[in-house]
């Protein structure tokens, strides 16, 4: 069969398939490429869905370890009250409709002359590209008497959705009435910036009917957070913030907030300026950087994050490898951003395979979080790109500051975030 | 070709509706339960309802003055104000639940209170419903004889509020309508009527129906 | 104008960027023309960012965001022009159809008319 009418022959097969919403069925060349993605979260699954789909004829692989995955987004909703199974999906169906070889691995180590993976059962993978979107890497021991183990046991992060999530659910539910929680945020850039308030702030809604007398304190390694005037504003409406009955207090890094040691057996803190506080239930959520594997194969070059071209997130270190999510290095991390430059790496891919230059990209960040069950916000941020930089180009939230209050765009908005929430999931994963 | 597009779009709004969180279904309506809240049925203000229309963004999917810019959304220009009211009250209470659009206008009428619900349907009212003026003349099948008596062919709200006006919506929006009362997903109707009429009808009949009314 | 009220006066005056005493909410916005001479971002690319939301190719029918794909070119420039200037006012979208130029609108016009008006298919299966 000539390249010609093969390419054709996938072409139809292609279009006839995704029309008929059936499996997408790759007819490979003798020399069809081998992309290998790792990590099977929102940007190593985009990545593989939007190159399937624009390309039939290159094998691509996914090494993920968890058979299940939950989303991040929403799964703060998990903690006070709504069930797990609604922001998880396994691969199966994935693998089946886009033909991708799974494989429930970790990677161990990564030999770029090569092009080559070896995995921790000690298997080796050869790639011609190789996508990295393992998730971040956690910083434990820059709060002393912190420990992954102690993590992993009683003062928890439930920064990867799943397991952590329904464990901080628990102690949450467990507070004795009058209890104190303390939601610890990271030094900016983390995993979804609104996130660590967008959960103190559901915790307090859930406290007002089940532990009114309980309190939460954000305990803050920044000066200020993203959606910062919304929350305040909010807090004060709703949890009395500022005042002697405030159900949230948030202490800023100016205000010495960070924290800087724990007692797990007494259960307190101690914060930069001094103050010990004892809490029954301890969220810290570790400093991210980019995942150990990025840092132990030399992509990161001593830094926190992988240095990319952001023109196609290719790595600036190593050839034929790109670094998407949490571990590249971009002013912000969240889903979103993770989908759009999957989508990038996807086209640039298929663009290289056909020896052609990727195209420009565009990535826009549109973040819907929530204060409440009655209160949404949307932020809207793109960043274009110049000579491989970003370039911010918009960031607007809403509601604005400046318009008055319009209760049909609070409620509204929470709507619409569940909504997004509910077609991400299905853009990643059907 | 559009019968895949209606099973489509039904498995599609069964796992939507497997997936949506509106907890306890509130109580179907019954002609006792009706009379009594048209009864308690405040008298809407245009004015206010103009007002509400802006401040709830309502033109971004019901069009400027009601009428849809698409065919997602129903139009509201010169609906029956007693329909567009209890429209609003069945979102609020979680009654009309069809799919995620509805967890849209649900969020919307939470913080309506009877009053605004009246002055919106008033505001509605008083529009020129949207007439298609462009779509091929399509005569009225057979099968409509049993629709008209709530229906008017004019496509007009019934007699005495028996039924909302339909003229001018889209094709797709009717036949979803149709599909939603048949299926028992949509059980807005006072003594189940409307689910039981469109039991009876095919989806060729629905098609058709939707098409007549859609051109009116 | 009286009806857009303070936010449209905001959307009118299109060229401003904002600092703010606080770098987490201050408002930033480049006009997108100004980029009109770099490569061009493709229909794709540009309607790619739209999925989240609106579904894979903008497949996704009955949610509170309506299908974009098989829209007639001409609807839906002038849907997210409307949206550009504020004339159809919107909670979420006019600070995204602020973000695209007129051209990269008119590319996104052009991939969503190209792609079936059939929604995504039918989740197969639910969950773990």
């Amino acid at each position: 069969m000539t390249q010609i009418s093969r390419r054709e022959l996938l072409k139809l097969l292609g279009a006839a398939s995704i029309m008929g919403g059936a499996a997408l069925r790759p007819v490979y060349g003798k020399a069809a490429a081998k992309v290998v993605i790792v990590g099977g979260g929102i940007g190593g699954m985009i990545t593989a869905k939007y190159l399937r789909l624009i390309n039939q004829d290159v094998h691509i692989t996914v090494i993920e370890p968890d058979s299940i995955y939950t989303f991040c987004p929403g799964s703060n909703d998990v903690l006070v009250g709504e069930s797990i199974s609604d922001f998880q999906r396994t691969y199966q169906h994935s693998k089946d409709r886009y033909q991708l070889q799974m494989i429930a691995d970790r990677v161990k180590d990564i030999d770029f002359n090569r092009k080559q993976l070896k995995t921790g059962s000690g298997k080796k993978i050869a790639y011609d590209y190789l996508v990295l979107s393992p998730g971040p890497g956690f910083v434990f021991d820059n709060i002393a008497g912190w420990s992954k183990e102690l993590a992993d046991s009683k003062i928890l992060h439930a920064w990867k959705a799943g397991k952590q999530t329904l464990m901080l659910r628990d102690q949450i539910r467990a507070m004795p009435q009058g209890g104190v929680m303390v939601i610890a945020p990271p030094p900016m850039p983390f995993r979804c910036p609104p996130a660590p308030y967008e959960r103190a702030s559901f915790v307090a809604e859930w406290m007002a009917q089940h532990n009114p007398r309980g309190k939460i304190i954000i305990l803050d390694n920044n000066p200020g957070f993203v959606f910062q005037k919304q929350y305040i504003k909010y807090w004060k409406q709703r949890r009395a913030y500022g005042t002697d009955k405030a159900s949230i207090e948030w202490i800023s890094s100016t205000q010495g907030g960070a924290v800087t040691q724990v007692d797990a057996r007494n259960m307190t803190v101690r914060i930069q300026n001094g103050e010990t506080i004892r809490a029954d239930v301890i969220n810290l959520i570790p400093t991210n950087t980019a995942n150990r594997l990025l840092i132990r194969t030399g992509l990161t070059q001593g830094k926190d994050w992988a240095a990319v071209n952001h023109h196609d997130m290719s790595s600036l270190v190593q050839k034929d490898v790109y670094v998407i999510g949490d571990s590249a290095d971009f002013n912000i991390k969240t889903g979103y951003l993770a989908a759009d430059q999957g989508k990038v790496v996807a086209q640039a891919i298929h663009a290289r395979l056909h020896n052609q230059a990727p195209g420009q990209p565009l990535y826009v960040n549109d973040c819907l979080a929530k204060a409440g069950k009655d209160f949404g916000m949307t932020l809207t941020e793109t960043y274009r790109e110049r000579e491989g930089k970003l370039q911010l180009a918009q960031s607007i939230q809403r509601p604005l500051s400046s318009e008055p209050e319009n209760t049909f765009m609070r409620h509204f908005l929470v709507a619409a975030a569940d909504n997004w929430q509910r077609s991400f999931r299905r853009d990643v994963f059907d | 070709m559009l019968k895949i597009l209606c099973v489509l779009v039904t498995l599609w709004s069964t796992y939507l509706m497997a997936e949506s969180r509106t907890g306890q279904t509130p109580p179907l309506w019954t002609s006792e339960s009706w009379a009594e809240a048209i009864k308690a049925m405040p008298k809407g203000d245009v004015q206010r309802g103009e007002h509400l229309d802006a401040k709830a963004y309502c033109a971004t999917c019901h069009g400027d003055k009601g009428v849809a810019p698409s065919r997602n959304t129903p139009s509201l220009a010169g609906q029956d104000p007693l329909y567009i009211y209890k429209a609003l009250m069945d979102f609020k209470s979680g009654l009309w639940h069809i799919d995620n659009k509805s967890l849209g206008m649900h969020a919307l009428t939470l913080p309506m209170n009877k009053q605004d619900m009246a002055d919106l349907a008033a505001f509605y009212g008083v529009q020129v419903r949207p007439h298609q003026t462009n779509a091929a003349a399509v005569s009225a099948p057979p099968v409509m004889a049993a629709c008209t008596t709530c229906h008017p062919a004019s496509g007009d709200a019934g007699p005495a509020h028996s039924g909302p006006a339909l003229g001018g919506q889209s094709v797709y929006y009717l036949v979803r309508q149709l599909n939603a009362f048949k299926h028992h997903r949509r059980n807005t109707d006072v003594g189940g009527l409307m689910g039981s009429m469109a039991q009876m009808l095919s989806d060729k009949q629905q098609e058709a129906i939707a098409k007549f009314y859609a051109q009116q | 104008m009286k009806r857009l009220g303070l936010y449209g006066l905001l959307l009118l005056t299109s060229h401003f960027v904002m600092a703010d005493e606080n770098s987490f909410t201050g408002e930033v916005y480049v006009n997108p023309e100004q980029y009109q001479g770099d490569p061009p971002i493709s229909g794709k690319m540009a309607a790619d960012t739209c999925s989240a939301c609106h579904g894979t190719q903008g497949r996704i029918f009955n949610e509170i965001f309506p299908p974009l794909a098989g829209l007639p070119k001409a609807t839906f420039i002038k849907m997210m022009m409307d949206f550009k200037t504020g004339k159809r006012p919107s909670f979420i979208m006019n600070n995204i159809a602020r973000t695209y130029t007129q051209q990269e609108i008119e590319r996104m016009a052009d991939y969503f008319s190209r792609q079936s008006a059939k929604p995504w298919f039918v989740k197969s299966e639910k969950k773990a």
